[in-house]
């Protein structure tokens, strides 16, 4: 097993790189773990914009309308300085910003419309609409109500308006399936897995293979009484250990992190379908190994295949936001198929087919199996006997 | 003396294939793969008008009521709705198949039925429409009720489109949170200009190249002889940086703002950041070069995910809750200052971050300077 | 006095690579810096030119004291390392030009130093090359090209030969002397010593970072007890009778059979008649007979107690 042992050996030269991509990836896993999820059920729940509000009024009337919009969005506490809203707006901390200036509850009573609220919103983004037709419609029914019934206090006018906001129309969802609670953290930590475990493997089957391949180790290990059938497999051994570590080391991390709500079949598929995007990187380290010359170019393939299909197949950004084509191009990748297969599970319901999970796991297998190809191919090509 | 250095020194950068793919094209293939992944993102949050069936009944027929609340809502320039009038199996086949956001029905006693098939924010609108029907017909109910004689000023009143709110604008563009993907790969191109920063350092310290053993042995000032070969390197990066944006602005389309000369100013600190830390590397590690390259790979990985690389908002929870780690991390800087350049109307932050990138040049500078002044080596 | 040493100490934790080296290279000559691996040379070098910090001692060059910046006496001094350093990313007349216009400014002058110093190592054919094509010994050649173009007065070459063929190296050595006889002091540092031998007029044989004798060539053969070497290839084995009477001959300083081959080491010449002699006495056979004056390694042998050189693999 001398191969076998070499190969951590060198492995263990380059753990500072590998644990870097490690704690990236655990790093980023943690912080969405911990992060609240949205989460969908068989009941109608309203989409809840997130809204900031300041309020400088100190009418009664404000109060109210604050306490009727913020039941309608979600309040997000920000402090109030042009820098930290704006950041806060660009970053979708908040969608919409109210602000209630001083002597709005007075002048909408006195209908001299002279103070107005202030809004600040992302443009004509969908948010904008919602929010500003919540707030409309209060302010609507209160001019109706200040209007038409003379000397009807502030409170009497909320009590009224409170009472005809109990009624709503009649929403009934199709089909209404009985959704599983849809676990934000746990599908982006398998998705995000998706992008460590290319970077983590490829880099390590890559340098490993890398020291083996040089022009005068191989002649030297192919000159010795070493079977060469000995020792590939010690190689492929090596690569198999090692990225099954990986892969039990992620699952066993994902595991304690979802300690509560699990649902075993659901973990069961997505740790399945993390093993076969495992094998798919173990190929594509294979392939790659043997068609690149120097440990600089290694680190180049890593980056530009790990962080480009990544962003192609919709690992960091959400699949549904990409564009036809991006998404075309992106299925003739293997991580286009596990992101599909991490989306369908994470939305698998309890008496819904898994076929097509088990069919993009198929179709990586197909990858892993395609790259192997690929490699032995190249690895022949440029093999001793053939040197001219 | 300077110009034969720095030409030299030119010419070699020039021809290693291996630092210029890194430093120049890798980020701009990645830019390219950015642009394919988001050429669909801005467009996501826009409002468009929502396509609702709407059952046409017999109550719808003749509730005019429903029709002029539907028509006033689905006309103008901030028309909410895009109706289409069916019968009640059209509209469940419509939904059904996902070409309308949701159907709407208003039955014989006034109360409205909605249709949906999934919850987003256009079923969140088209309900919150269908709500404010049925709770202004019992406003109206309410009113009638307490004061008769006030029930037909109502519609006037309804008709009141009195403008509660103004907007205030915010930020000198539109908030396109995907820049800042954009602008966290320029800060990792930068980053990238370490290859150049190590290059130089290990071509002028005879304790780390042979070369440099032998450049050593000339009458040049070794100070002279690193000026010139930092020079090159900052102009290699400078123009590979600047290749970037160019490439991103003209071939992908990501907006940078309209103060050209900052953007270029900002693409020369970034550059400069990057090979100089680049030389901090090369000049405290006595390492093999691989060993170096790895730790700059590793260190730019880290830096660029801080200053959200993967994860935009990555950024701004960093900025918000650990305020001084985005300071000290010269990726979110540059990230952070093309972003301020983006989208502050002021320049205040912008310069925030220039001064404090600034500051990070000088000091490995003068590391690097401390370093290098010593002349003699206890072993080469 | 082209360079001078005194008391030069070098530690390098708790190894004394230089303990009180004391050199002198006169103006003019080709010294040898002769050694085995590991004997300080480099270091030694290293320490001249200032590249290295050193314990203690103090260094002359030209007469005046060197130090980092001690630029007018650089421009005068050439070096050829041990190992190749030129830039992988510059050609064959890029890599000389840019070396030598670390010394000379004028244009003009370089174009013709250049010409010259490609005609010198006779690179002239390659000047295009990028060395990752230059074969080894080329390489060797343009190595030595960056260092010479500016016509240095003082020359150090540190084991320009290692993994050269012998052409080459020929070729190299030649070279040298032809520098020597354009007017350059050259310090050659080697642990071949047939080279040393070669080309050096004056030597300096160091161990464990001392000088254990450095003169001429002759001087230094002189220092030692052995006058002649004579090795005799006997037919079948050499017994000690005959052994013993070869020792009884005057001048004889030590006999012994190895695998039938009879090695003696005598302390003047003319020693071959009476030692043949004593062998026909003795009816031994033999073949073939040589007999050779002592080389450094004799002198170095025996004045370490140690081969200059490993045994060669």
């Amino acid at each position: 097993m001398q191969v076998f042992k070499l190969y951590f050996r060198i492995l263990s030269k380059h753990t500072a790189v590998i644990s870097v991509y490690l704690s990236i990836f655990f790093g980023l896993s943690l912080m969405f773990t911990l992060l609240p999820s949205a989460s969908s059920a068989s009941v109608f729940i309203p989409e809840k914009t997130r809204i900031a509000v300041f309020n400088e009024d100190e009418g009664a009337f404000a109060k109210a309308l604050i306490a009727h919009i913020s039941e309608r969005t979600a309040p997000v506490q920000i402090s109030d300085t042009k820098e930290s809203i704006e950041d806060a707006l660009f970053f979708r901390d908040v969608e919409y910003i109210l602000r209630i200036p001083r002597g709005f509850s007075e002048s909408f009573l006195k209908k001299d419309n002279k103070v107005q609220l202030e809004k600040s919103a992302v443009p004509l983004s969908a948010s904008e609409v919602h929010v500003d037709f919540l707030l409309n419609r209060y302010l609507r029914f209160a001019s109706i109500y200040h209007g038409l019934l003379a000397d009807i206090s502030s409170e009497q006018a909320a009590a009224y308006i409170e009472e005809d906001f109990k009624v709503e129309a009649k929403t009934t969802i199709l089909d209404s399936m009985l959704l599983v609670e849809k676990s934000g953290s746990r599908s982006f930590f398998f998705l995000y897995y998706s992008y460590s475990v290319m970077a983590i493997i490829l880099l390590s089957v890559t340098t490993g293979m890398l020291a083996l391949e040089n022009r005068n180790i191989k002649m030297r290990n192919l000159a010795s009484p070493l079977r060469t059938v000995s020792l590939n497999l010690q190689v492929v051994l090596g690569n198999l250990v090692f990225a099954v570590a990986v892969w039990a080391l992620s699952c066993g991390l994902g595991l304690i992190l979802e300690k509560g709500g699990m649902n075993g079949r659901i973990n069961m598929l997505l740790m399945a379908n993390a093993l076969c995007y495992t094998f798919v990187c173990l190929g594509l380290g294979f392939f790659v190994g043997h068609a690149i010359k120097s440990q600089n170019a290694i680190h180049g393939a890593v980056n530009v295949v790990s962080l480009g299909m990544s962003f192609i197949s919709g690992v960091f950004v959400p699949k549904e936001l990409l564009g036809e084509t991006i998404k075309r191009i992106a299925s003739f990748t293997p991580t286009y198929w596990y992101v599909e297969a991490v989306n369908s599970i994470s939305t698998l319901t309890n008496n819904s087919s898994t076929l097509d999970i088990l069919n993009s796991m198929l179709i990586q297998l197909g990858f892993a199996a395609a790259f192997l190809a690929l490699g032995l191919a190249v690895a022949r090509h440029k093999s001793l006997a053939n040197e001219a | 003396m300077f110009w034969h250095l720095f030409s030299y020194r030119l010419r070699c950068i020039l021809r290693d294939k291996q630092t210029l793919f890194w430093s120049a094209a890798f980020p701009i293939v990645l830019a390219a793969l950015f642009g394919l992944a988001f050429s669909n993102l801005d467009s996501n949050e826009l409002f468009t008008q929502i396509p609702v069936a709407v059952v046409d009944n017999d109550a719808y027929r003749q509730s005019n009521a429903f029709k002029s609340a539907l028509y006033s809502a689905a006309s103008g320039k901030d028309a909410l709705f895009n109706p289409i009038l069916c019968t009640k199996d059209e509209a469940v086949a419509l939904v059904e198949e996902g070409s309308v956001a949701g159907s709407i029905s208003i039955g014989a006693d006034g109360e409205v039925n909605i249709l949906v098939k999934e919850t987003g924010i256009s079923q969140t609108i088209l309900k919150a429409f269908g709500d404010s029907f049925v709770q202004l017909s019992r406003a109206f109910k309410t009113i009638a009720e307490t004061e008769a004689q006030a029930a037909h000023k109502f519609a006037s009143l309804l008709a009141n489109e009195a403008a509660y709110i103004k907007e205030t604008k915010l930020g000198a563009e539109y908030p396109n949170k995907s820049v800042i993907y954009f602008f966290a790969l320029i800060s990792m191109a930068c980053l990238y200009g370490s290859f150049h920063g190590v290059n130089a350092v290990s071509s002028v310290q005879a304790n780390q190249s042979h070369v440099a053993a032998r450049c050593n042995m000339a009458p040049v000032h070794k100070l002279l002889l690193f000026g010139a070969q930092l020079s090159a390197a900052l102009l290699v990066q400078f123009i590979s940086c600047l290749l970037l944006i160019v490439f991103m602005k003209f071939v992908i389309g990501v907006q940078f703002g309209p103060r050209l000369f900052l953007i270029i100013f900002t693409c020369a600190i970034g550059a400069s950041m990057g090979v100089m830390l680049g030389a901090l590397v090369g000049a405290l590690l006595k390492q093999r070069l691989n060993l170096k390259i790895g730790i700059i790979i590793s260190l730019s990985m880290v830096l660029t995910s801080l200053a959200g690389l993967q994860y935009p908002n990555l950024k701004y929870i960093i900025h918000k809750s650990l305020p001084l780690l985005s300071y000290v991390n010269p990726a979110a800087l540059v990230t952070d200052a093309f972003y301020a350049l983006y989208y502050y109307e002021g320049l205040e932050r912008y310069f925030i971050n220039i001064g404090l990138l600034l500051g990070f040049c000088a000091v490995f500078l003068f590391v690097v300077y401390g370093v290098m002044r010593r002349q003699k080596y206890a072993s080469l | 006095m082209v360079v001078k040493t005194e008391n030069l100490v070098k530690r390098y934790g708790n190894v004394l690579a230089l303990d009180h080296l004391n050199l002198e290279v006169n103006e003019g000559e080709v010294f040898g810096f002769l050694g085995p691996n590991g004997s300080g040379k480099t270091t030694a070098i290293n320490c001249i030119l200032s590249l290295l910090k050193f314990d203690k001692g103090k260094i002359e060059v030209f007469g005046k004291p060197m130090s980092p910046d001690a630029y007018s006496i650089k421009r005068d001094i050439g070096i050829i390392m041990q190992d190749v350093a030129v830039f992988d990313e510059l050609t064959v007349e890029q890599n000389i030009d840019y070396f030598s216009g670390l010394y000379i400014r004028e244009k003009e002058r370089r174009a013709e130093l250049l010409e010259e110093a490609l005609e010198f190592v006779g690179l002239s054919g390659f000047r295009k090359y990028y060395p990752k094509k230059l074969s080894g010994g080329l390489l060797r050649r343009l190595n030595i090209a960056c260092g010479i173009a500016h016509k240095p007065k003082l020359i150090i070459f540190d084991e320009p030969t290692v993994g050269v063929d012998p052409q080459s190296r020929n070729n190299i050595l030649e070279g040298i002397l032809k520098l020597n006889r354009q007017g350059a002091t050259v310090i050659y540092t080697s642990h071949y010593m047939e080279e040393v031998e070669q080309i050096c007029s004056r030597i300096a044989i160091l161990d464990k970072g001392r000088i254990v004798a450095s003169g001429t060539k002759e001087s230094l053969k002189a220092m030692i007890k052995t006058g002649e070497k004579i090795t005799v290839e006997c037919y079948g084995t050499c017994c000690d009778d005959a052994l013993s009477s070869v020792k009884g001959l005057s001048g004889i300083i030590s006999a012994y059979c190895e695998d039938e081959i009879l090695h003696i080491k005598a302390g003047r010449s003319n020693c071959l008649a009476g030692v043949l002699e004593r062998l026909n006495k003795s009816s031994i056979a033999y073949g073939r007979i040589y007999c050779e004056l002592p080389t450094l390694n004799d002198v170095f042998l025996e004045i370490t107690g140690k081969h200059l050189r490993d045994k060669e693999a």
